[in-house]
């Protein structure tokens, strides 16, 4: 893929995900666009995916995206990432808490001529649901305590 | 090292180490000042022998342990790879729960090599799907994921 296909990848997630305009959805994604987030069923269209970002906008009116680092190749680019933002809507049923949130995350999408065709996202959920106090702990476990993130 | 050399030794840390428990590969496929960043413990961690006692680990708490490798891409010094990691978690007192639970988590894995050994990688997983599989943590009631 040309360098400067990835580039403008990289910089229209930044801005989908930082001015949250829907109107970068069918520039960036093919129409048939498959999403997988292990926390949320398969979504195999764009409308759906506009909604899904659009609820995420409005819970976090300030969400903001820094991705850290870039790694691509012909047909593939991946991204690590962090997201802020302050949980000020409500949010798959758990009402506005007002606290803030940082989570790090990544992507890895297809492409097919220039588009984003089939996307991966995993992200610190446990860490993202413990900062707005969705959590409740049943009982510690030796190699997953909970902890906030806190690197770049 | 070209990036198939590089992606080889990715994938060998899953195939080799992980699933047939070959711990001494490790000193071959990682750096001995290697540093992996997990949003479970953001410190990072240090050297081989604590990867090895990770390893170990994983191996003891899960009866069947295994990773398989989704996708891969490289592209200078680093390698991404997704995988799904599968295993049955031994019942463990400490747990609410006494019984074995099959667990089966999505992460990826970025390493970045120097002379075909990872100095540094930063993992992410589904690190709530897990924990809720082990019983160990709950979403309040009416929070729908």
């Amino acid at each position: 893929m040309m360098k400067a296909v990835m580039t403008t990848i990289r910089q229209k997630i930044e801005e989908l995900w930082n001015t949250g305009n829907p109107g970068l959805i069918p520039e960036l994604f093919a129409p048939d666009y498959i999403h997988h987030d292990p926390n949320y069923p398969e979504i195999h269209d764009l409308a759906s995916y506009k909604k899904w970002l659009m609820a995420m906008q409005s819970a976090f009116p300030d969400l903001r995206i820094t991705i850290h680092d870039v790694i691509e190749s012909d047909t593939k680019i991946a991204l690590r990432w962090t997201v802020r933002g302050t949980h000020l809507g409500e949010y798959h049923g758990l009402s506005a808490s007002q606290q803030t949130m940082m989570f790090t995350g990544m992507s890895m999408y297809h492409l097919v001529d220039g588009k984003i065709t089939r996307g991966w996202v995993n992200y610190d959920t446990v860490g993202m649901m413990w900062q707005l106090g969705a959590l409740s702990v049943q009982a510690q476990s030796y190699e997953h305590v909970i902890v906030c993130p806190s690197y770049n | 090292m070209s990036h198939s050399d590089n992606k080889f030794q990715a994938r060998r840390y899953f195939e080799e180490v992980v699933n047939q428990g070959n711990l001494a590969l490790i000193d071959e496929l990682f750096a001995p000042k290697h540093v992996c960043y997990d949003p479970a413990r953001p410190e990072g961690t240090h050297g081989l022998s604590s990867l090895k006692e990770h390893v170990l680990d994983l191996r003891k708490n899960f009866l069947d342990a295994h990773y398989t490798i989704d996708d891969q891409l490289a592209e200078g010094d680093k390698v991404v790879t997704r995988w799904t990691f599968h295993g049955t978690r031994k019942s463990d007192p400490r747990f609410m729960s006494t019984l074995s639970h099959p667990v089966v988590m999505a992460g990826m894995t970025i390493s970045r090599f120097v002379n075909g050994k990872a100095v540094e990688s930063w993992i992410v997983y589904d690190r709530l799907m897990m924990m809720q599989q082990f019983g160990t943590v709950g979403l309040q009631a009416n929070v729908v994921l």
